[in-house]
């Protein structure tokens, strides 16, 4: 572009929005190694002392595991019913492609909150508990349209060519599918396991209103917090957010070498 | 007519058909029943009256909650795009590539702490002895705190943080869509800078803004935890309205019903602007 | 065993209102090299992909090697589809696309590399089993694409326009090497293109759709110089069209009224019978008529364009203004200003059309 806006005003208005973007983060890590009893100024000495208090909260490292398992297992489920449903109606559409379409995106129209307590009122009346099981039933709810719109918008002319061709060439339904297609649309597939992930991993008020003992890390977290604003709070947070960060490093990582890995 | 070769196909979108119905579809069906009911001390009946609607629009403090949601969820959503705009519109058109991937990894690193973390930490940031009034006491620009935690203008805070990290993404992706060549042909014609932005770009960055703001105001008016943390009690909104019911007195049917009004509010609002939202092409 | 590589009979395909093919019949015969031509919308990839199994027709038969597959898969298929867009798979190796139909067909592996790299050799790509798809430039993915169909020693190829993405130079080398590829190979060869020049180039049989229906089928040079429609004539090449009425018809002879003139072509039709009379442009030549030639009138020649093998110019008959005749003149002939010169054309250039135009 040649008509650019010279670097200063740029620059500053860049400043600026990140400053804004950053300052609770900041304020997050800073505080956590606070070490005196509150999260505010002024800040005595660095501390790892409420780190230690954090990882050795049995509930909340234990919140952690379950989080984590809640977002694989949901994650995997909403990842493989959205392949198979935007493979299958790519494939053949039938008449009612269109409404199909439509019902398995709706969620996205929906509030959390409303998905959650739909569902609790539901197992209530049936008679089934809360569990992580349930929030991760939740999970695959509002996960589930995410993979299918995602993995679906990736299907064009052509990856149908190359279907064809595989068909032509003798591959079965099953042969076509696992040889060909799941490894040519594998980045989208990894990209919805990996949002789903994301959103699940963060996911507050289903987590909330699903659970009983057993939570997840937002919900633990939650309940950190109505104990009292503590650095412990803030120990914590920071832990996640490395994690975080950790991970999706790890998976960028694992994506950008993948192109080199023999078929 | 010829018999068409079996495929297996068809029966690949059943399970996340079957899963949608019974997860997502029957239990808004449920809600819509369960809103017609009772809850009374020997349990839940099923009276089939509309009586909780009455008692809704009876009620003033559950009108308010309404209410301050919409007016909320409306601040925010102009806020977020009004901050954000500037900045994708910055970011796509006067930042050298490199850098544009640069910044926007660095802004959406924040995303990474958890929801319920980050609107912890805005209370730290605004609380009477947290950072924000420690400094300016410290600069001497005032004499006393600023009471900004739980208030209205709190939980405004916490959203347009969430939102503006958000919008940036969505709205810098749509700008960057749009073909250099338009804006190369207005260049070229003798558009100034501004020219180009408010007759070329604003006008083709609408239904990015339609979507984005859609989004914002679906996602802010149905949120628990920021106007929960930050709010505080001074302010209901809808989504703490319905969950007092729940916590109260396990009033599912009260409940139902202010969700059914909520989800009739975001499809009033997805009914506005539809034209605008091509939801097929996601 | 018959002749016949593929039979089609009665095809049709409908799309809701949409017409695609409309009752198609034909037969290719053993190691044929057929071009499918027409332009956009004429049907002929609806009828590749008929043949191919991709698409099952509305009503009509398919046979290919005598045995009906009108409902067969793709897979069982004798057939082989070279796709317009190659449809490699990405995630593959050059060797591993190639060798893909052998896999499916439970070859065992060192057998099937073996197959697979003597299929590149032939396709001329030798010892580029190695490359990934991306490295390729377009005209070694075209050869991967033929290779990897022709490994699997299909009855029939299927090509859907496989040409059409490359550029002109390489185009006219991969015709060459196509015509010589199934010349060796001995197989039947099913090629779909819009392009005329290409059809002629390597076709046995053309065969010439429109709107889902047969205009003409028939070797090269004859749909060229005797096109059995108005649409054939103009879609072959460019030609001068005239519209008209059968006023005598004497042994073998008509002598036909058109606004150009009285026109003598062979052909027989009863007095009073519509017709078209088809002149190529290159076949007009200039100067006095010879013993045996067809005099068209003099006319003065405008617009001279140089088109390398010819130039291209307009003539105006003299006392027909509304007639313009357009004229390949060969490169010699010079310039040409205001002054009138003599037309003339053999006998066997004057092609005689039947019938009203579609």
């Amino acid at each position: 572009m040649t008509f650019r806006i010279s670097a200063i005003p740029v620059g500053l208005l860049i400043a600026a929005m990140l400053c804004f973007i950053y300052l609770p983060v900041v304020v997050l890590i800073l505080f956590s190694f606070q070490s005196g009893d509150l999260p505010v100024p002024p800040i005595d000495g660095p501390s790892l002392k409420w780190y230690v208090k954090a990882l050795s909260n049995d509930r909340l490292t234990g919140s952690l595991i379950n989080s984590i398992l809640v977002g694989a297992v949901s994650s995997a489920a909403a990842t493989v019913m959205g392949f198979l449903a935007a493979y299958g109606l790519f494939r053949r559409r039938p008449a009612s492609a269109d409404a199909i379409r439509v019902l398995l995106i709706s969620p996205i129209a929906v509030s959390y909150l409303i998905v959650g307590l739909g569902l609790m009122i539901v197992f209530n009346l049936a008679g089934i508990g809360r569990s992580l099981v349930a929030v991760g039933i939740g999970h695959v709810v509002i996960n589930l349209p995410l993979c299918f719109a995602i993995i679906y918008s990736q299907l064009g002319d052509h990856l149908r060519n190359i279907d064809n061709a595989a068909r032509d060439l003798g591959a079965g339904d099953f042969a076509t599918m696992s040889r060909i297609i799941v490894p040519v649309m594998l980045p989208s597939v990894i990209a919805s396991f990996c949002l789903s992930f994301t959103l699940s991993w963060d996911e507050f008020i289903i987590a909330l209103l699903l659970s009983r003992f057993e939570v997840t890390l937002p919900v633990m977290i939650f309940e950190l917090m109505r104990a009292g604003l503590t650095p412990e709070v803030n120990a914590a947070g920071t832990i996640i957010f490395c994690i975080s960060i950790i991970t999706a490093v790890v998976a960028a990582s694992l994506t950008i070498l993948r192109p080199e890995r023999k078929p | 007519m010829n018999r068409k070769p079996v495929d297996a196909a068809q029966w690949l979108a059943w399970p996340a058909i079957l899963y949608t119905l019974a997860f997502f579809v029957l239990p808004l069906a449920v809600m819509v029943c369960v809103s017609f009911w009772v809850r009374r001390s020997s349990g839940l009946e099923a009276d089939w009256t509309i009586d909780n609607y009455v008692k809704f629009f009876s009620r003033p403090y559950l009108i308010t909650a309404l209410l301050n949601s919409i007016e909320v969820t409306l601040i925010t959503t102009a806020l977020s795009v009004v901050l954000a705009y500037p900045f994708a519109y910055v970011l796509a058109f006067h930042v050298s590539p490199k850098w544009q991937k640069l910044v926007l990894l660095a802004a959406v690193l924040p995303f990474w702490t958890s929801y319920v973390v980050r609107s912890y930490s805005w209370l730290l940031v605004i609380s009477d002895n947290g950072i924000l009034n420690s400094f300016l006491l410290w600069t001497g620009l005032i004499a006393t705190p600023i009471k900004i935690a739980y208030t209205r203008a709190a939980t405004v805070l916490g959203f347009v943080h969430f939102f503006v990290l958000l919008l940036t993404l969505t709205l810098y992706a749509n700008l960057v869509q749009i073909s250099p060549s338009y804006l190369k042909a207005a260049e070229d014609l003798g558009a100034s800078r501004w020219s180009v932005l408010w007759r070329i770009i604003l006008p083709l960055s609408i239904p990015g803004i339609a979507v984005g703001a859609f989004l914002t105001f679906v996602i802010t008016i149905g949120d628990y935890i920021t106007p929960q943390i930050l709010g505080g009690n001074t302010e209901v909104l809808l989504p703490q309205a319905i969950m007092l019911q729940i916590v109260r007195s396990a009033n599912f049917p009260m409940a139902s019903m202010m969700s059914l009004l909520l989800m009739l509010l975001i499809l009033a609002v997805y009914g506005l602007f539809h034209r605008h939202l091509k939801m097929d092409r996601l | 065993m018959s002749d016949v590589a593929v039979e089609l009979r009665d095809v049709s395909k409908n799309y809701g209102g949409y017409v695609a093919l409309d009752r198609f019949s034909h037969s290719v015969r053993k190691g044929e090299f057929v071009v499918l031509l027409g332009p956009s919308g004429s049907g002929k990839t609806t009828l590749l992909s008929i043949l191919g199994g991709f698409t099952t027709p509305s009503t009509g038969t398919v046979l290919i090697g005598d045995r009906d597959v009108t409902a067969m898969l793709p897979a069982s298929r004798p057939t082989a589809t070279v796709f317009q867009d190659y449809a490699l798979f990405p995630h593959m190796t050059v060797r591993d696309n190639v060798a893909f139909g052998l896999a499916m067909r439970r070859i065992p592996k060192p057998h099937r590399f073996e197959l697979a790299a003597r299929a590149l050799a032939v396709v001329g790509l030798d010892g580029f089993g190695g490359r990934r798809i991306h490295q390729l430039s377009g005209g070694q993915r075209q050869r991967v694409a033929l290779a990897r169909a022709i490994v699997i020693e299909p009855e029939v190829l299927l090509l859907d326009e496989p040409l059409g993405a490359l550029d002109v130079k390489i185009r006219r080398q991969m015709q060459d090497e196509l015509l010589h590829l199934q010349r060796k190979l001995g197989s039947t060869f099913i090629h779909v293109t819009h392009d005329q020049e290409e059809a002629m180039s390597i076709a046995d049989t053309i065969v010439l759709l429109n709107h889902g229906r047969i205009e003409d089928v028939g070797a090269p040079e004859r749909i060229y110089q005797q096109p059995a429609s108005v649409f054939a004539a103009s879609f072959m090449g460019e030609t001068n069209l005239f519209e008209g009425k059968v006023t005598e018809s004497r042994g073998g002879e008509l002598v036909v009224e058109t606004p150009a003139g009285r026109i003598i072509a062979r052909g027989s039709a009863p007095p009073g019978a519509k017709v078209h009379i088809s002149i190529r442009p290159e076949n007009i030549r200039l100067g006095a008529q010879t013993e045996g030639t067809f005099g068209l009138g003099r006319a003065k020649l405008r617009d001279v364009i140089f088109q390398g093998t010819h130039r291209r110019c307009r003539a105006e008959l003299e006392g027909k203004d509304a007639v313009a005749l357009l004229l390949y003149l060969r490169p010699e002939a010079g310039e040409l200003g205001d002054v009138a010169s003599d037309l003339w054309v053999r006998p066997q250039d004057i092609a005689l059309i039947h019938g009203e135009p579609a």
